[in-house]
């Protein structure tokens, strides 16, 4: 058991393949917030939580 | 299962039963339904009090924030102003004050008048027009019954509607396609009236009276038609909101649709003809004659009443109520299996795909495909997907899952947590958000390290939905900590919460107060207030106590971190060295006995449990233990009395973690899916994801009991027959919970697929002898649950799973 600082993992956590497939923080941010949340959808709490989204009548606007 | 019906918040109200134009592709009057014939021409006042009153004793049941009236016909204008009135009077009358009313006409427009307009104004009534296009496309359809056109007075209402006194009364405009008019020019005709939304509709058929294709036009002439329309849309910039294909955009986002025509929402919509009976969708006129008939009407039935109508029920079924067909399409998220309505065949009712299903198909892969390749980029790369082979998804289907597999879903977890962190932070400047992009750049290994502490996720997801308990103070703590690891020197302002500053993942320096202070720190020691002290010896310094197991796994016991609290109970404080050390022997044992008994769940444990955090103590006798779905790598747990449960909460727990981590990518059910269903082992009905994620983690309780009863191997003893009973009752929980799950129609085909896996997982089990004894108390046990689930049970909430 450790009782002082950590820094480095037990083992090397990250493999090269997700290295050659690795976007930048600042690619990723030019995104935007929008944009990356709507990717990232099925991994966030839903942003109508607490409400049924329902379907609204076709033949009127 | 059950269906709770969803309330009504849409109402149709007839206001008027008969029209002053005769559109040859009218619903109302030339398709199938000829119910018009025998109605009032005109709502009466009686009918008007009842339905207000009808509409607001449902939304003070239901405690209904909104609810939406559109005053429709035939042609609602024909009603005249004083009834129109007289509606708008009665509804604003009796809805209860918390409830907004969103009161909208649909009308033809050519009698819309300056006195009509003014009594909208009054009553802040939103008016939308039909209109088909250009003068051409719109006396294709829309003329008077001697064949004059309407056109000039349908641009005439909507001239008045753009004056500035009523532009706010303007609500958009629907076209009904056709497809022999020019798209383009349709579609500019329409944008030229500088219309606040558009939506265009397709014409009504079904499978009995099919839609027009001419021949020259291709086989999928209305998605060919809409596609052109939609070319134009984009190249303009979108210019105007155009109601269906945002819906498409949405969907293939994960977000609601905006029309009944596509998606997978519910309808929450229901009809009031002009003389008080209540219908389904007014569509279904189209599919036979009675169509939309419910038995109903204002003056006998409650609202309530007519949600539970299965007619109703059907339309709020999601992607249970489809076809089998279009349960396994690609794009049923989109589609929804289209209008109800454009279902119908002769023989098999509704369940069929649309009529327009190939055009469909077309325009929302076009559609799709196009928003890819505009994408700046890759969309593999935001983030970085799991891609599972075709045997490491079989092998978390099964229940199961390699290290190697568990590594795949943790990669997609840390690509996760970077796009939240980019989205939190990426348009603010600040020295923190400077120096974790160049410690991206330059040191990524030891960012990335940090990334994957469990609760950086956890904290991102905070900050974005507006929670409190979060902020961006978290950015500073989250550079120092990874130039710490990266070995560089550190100069940076950090918050001090409650008297600590926080490195996520490392530990927590106690400082005192509160705040913020600057922190200089290297690989040896550090500097707050003027004062350096050595990280091996500051008293002050509090780390991430790392337990190292045999076989590799190591561990941290998570006591600083204040985002820790994310597994719904009560955290532990930091923990003195005599608890550590209990922690530590349960623990060592606990894993023992889990890479003995559970290899199949051990191995991925090994590779992507990196955390547990201590909670604080129940009631006795009962175990607490929770996943969190915002922190994958990490469980919670109260350290139990035995290792050996220990072992059997890890392992329950770090299901909840692999599947959250397959859901976090991956369709397994239908997200509208409204419906409550039985878990066996709980009283209480439960969404689909949560019987779901039940099952999955009582496959490893199982598989659990199961390795134990054949250890004891028929010995007679307490402990011996205590492991037979509970293999008996998981054993039958997880199995009936299988088939519910794969009989439910919520499942995607990968949802199908998990099904058979935790089928195939529990087969076995299900031979294993256990004695009549424990088999009879595990039947009881079953019926004494199923029975509280009928008769309606609740349960108390720390009910597990």
């Amino acid at each position: 058991m450790t009782s002082t600082l950590v820094a480095m993992p037990a083992e090397q956590l990250t493999d090269d393949q997700f290295f050659a497939e690795r976007t930048s923080l600042v690619s990723l941010a030019s995104l935007g917030a929008d944009e990356l949340t709507a990717r990232l959808h099925r991994a966030l709490p839903g942003a109508e939580a607490g409400r049924v989204a329902v379907a609204a009548f076709q033949s009127s606007i | 299962m059950t269906h709770r019906p969803v309330p009504f918040t849409q109402f149709v109200l007839k206001v008027h039963s008969r029209c002053d134009l005769a559109c040859d592709h009218c619903y109302v009057y030339e398709h199938a339904d000829t119910s018009w014939r025998g109605r009032p021409r005109a709502v009466s006042e009686e009918v008007l009090a009842k339905v207000a009153d009808r509409i607001a004793d449902h939304a003070a049941s239901h405690r209904l924030p909104a609810v939406h009236v559109v005053l429709h016909g035939g042609e609602p204008l024909l009603a005249g102003p004083a009834l129109l009135r007289r509606a708008a009077e009665e509804l604003r009358r009796a809805l209860p004050a918390h409830c907004e009313l969103d009161l909208r006409i649909h009308t033809n427009g050519v009698l819309l008048s300056r006195e009509f307009c003014e009594l909208f104004d009054e009553f802040g009534i939103k008016v939308g027009i039909s209109l088909d296009g250009d003068k051409a496309a719109n006396d294709r359809h829309r003329r008077y019954a001697d064949g004059r056109s309407s056109h000039a007075k349908v641009l005439a209402a909507v001239q008045l509607l753009r004056r500035p006194e009523f532009r706010h009364l303007y609500a958009g405009l629907l076209c009904t396609i056709d497809v022999e008019n020019d798209p383009v020019a349709v579609y500019d005709a329409l944008v030229a009236l500088d219309p606040p939304r558009i939506d265009f509709l397709l014409p009504h058929a079904t499978w009995d009276d099919p839609p027009k294709r001419p021949a020259a036009l291709g086989r999928a002439p209305y998605a060919d038609w809409l596609l052109a329309v939609h070319d134009r849309w984009t190249a303009a910039g979108r210019p105007v909101p155009v109601r269906s294909f945002d819906s498409i955009h949405r969907t293939l986002r994960g977000r609601s649709s905006l029309t009944e025509s596509l998606g997978l929402e519910p309808v929450d919509l229901v009809v009031i003809e002009t003389d008080g009976t209540f219908e389904q969708a007014d569509t279904l006129k189209t599919a036979y004659d009675g169509a939309p008939v419910t038995g109903f009407d204002v003056f006998a039935n409650s609202l309530d009443e007519v949600a539970a109508h299965p007619g109703m029920l059907e339309r709020q079924s999601g992607l249970a109520g489809l076809s089998a067909d279009c349960r396994a399409c690609p794009v049923v998220r989109s589609c929804g299996g289209g209008l109800y309505a454009h279902r119908y065949r002769t023989g098999s009712g509704f369940d069929n795909p649309s009529v327009f299903c190939g055009d469909l198909m077309q325009l929302i892969t076009t559609v799709r495909d196009q928003s890819r390749t505009a994408a700046r980029i890759p969309a593999q790369a935001v983030p970085a997907e799991p891609v599972l082979t075709d045997g490491q998804l079989d092998e978390l289907a099964h229940g199961h899952g390699s290290a190697e597999t568990v590594r795949v879903l943790a990669n997609a977890q840390l690509g996760l947590t970077r796009s939240l962190l980019a989205a939190v932070a990426g348009s603010r400047a600040s020295a923190a958000w400077e120096l974790l992009t160049t410690l991206d750049q330059e040191a990524p290994q030891a960012l990335d390290t940090v990334l994957r502490h469990p609760y950086v996720r956890a904290w991102a997801v905070r900050c974005l939905q507006g929670e409190q308990g979060a902020d961006l103070g978290t950015l500073a703590e989250l550079a120092a900590a990874a130039a710490i690891r990266a070995g560089r020197e550190l100069d940076l302002v950090l918050p001090v919460r409650g008297g600590y500053m926080q490195l996520p993942g490392l530990g927590r320096l106690l400082v005192g107060g509160h705040g913020e202070e600057r922190l200089t720190a290297d690989a040896g020691g550090f500097t707050v207030r003027g004062e350096r002290a050595y990280w091996a010896d500051a008293e002050q310094w509090q780390p991430v106590r790392q337990l190292a197991l045999p076989d590799g796994w190591t561990v941290a016991l998570e006591d600083t971190d204040p985002q820790r609290d994310s597994h719904q109970w009560p955290v532990e404080d930091r923990l003195g060295e005599e608890e550590l050390l209990r922690w530590q022997g349960a623990l060592r044992e606990a894993w023992e006995l889990l890479g003995r008994d559970l290899p199949g769940y051990a191995a991925g444990v090994r590779a992507g449990l990196g955390t547990i955090t201590p909670l604080r103590q129940g009631q006795p006798g009962h175990d607490i233990s929770a996943a969190a779905r915002q922190a994958f790598g990490a469980v919670g747990i109260a350290r139990p009395a035995t290792a050996p449960v220990l072992a059997l909460l890890v392992a329950h727990e770090f299901q909840h973690v692999k599947l959250g981590a397959v859901l976090d990518f991956h369709d397994l059910y239908d997200p509208t899916e409204t419906r409550r269903f039985h878990a066996p082992w709980r009283p209480d009905p439960r969404p689909l994801e949560g019987l779901l994620q039940g099952t999955y983690a009582h496959l490893a309780v199982t598989e659990y009991w199961g390795t134990r009863v054949r250890a004891y191997d028929g010995l007679p003893c307490e402990a011996a027959d205590f492991a037979r009973l509970q293999l008996a009752t998981w054993r039958s929980h997880t199995a009936r919970a299988v088939e519910t799950l794969a009989d439910s129609g919520a499942l995607t085909p990968l949802g199908l697929r998990f099904a058979a896996g935790m089928a195939a997982t529990v087969a076995p089990w299900l031979a294993e002898p256990v004695g009549a004894a424990a088999e009879a108390l595990a039947r009881e046990a079953v019926a004494e649950n199923l029975a509280r689930w009928q008769a309606g049970g609740i349960a108390p909430a720390d009910i597990g799973s």
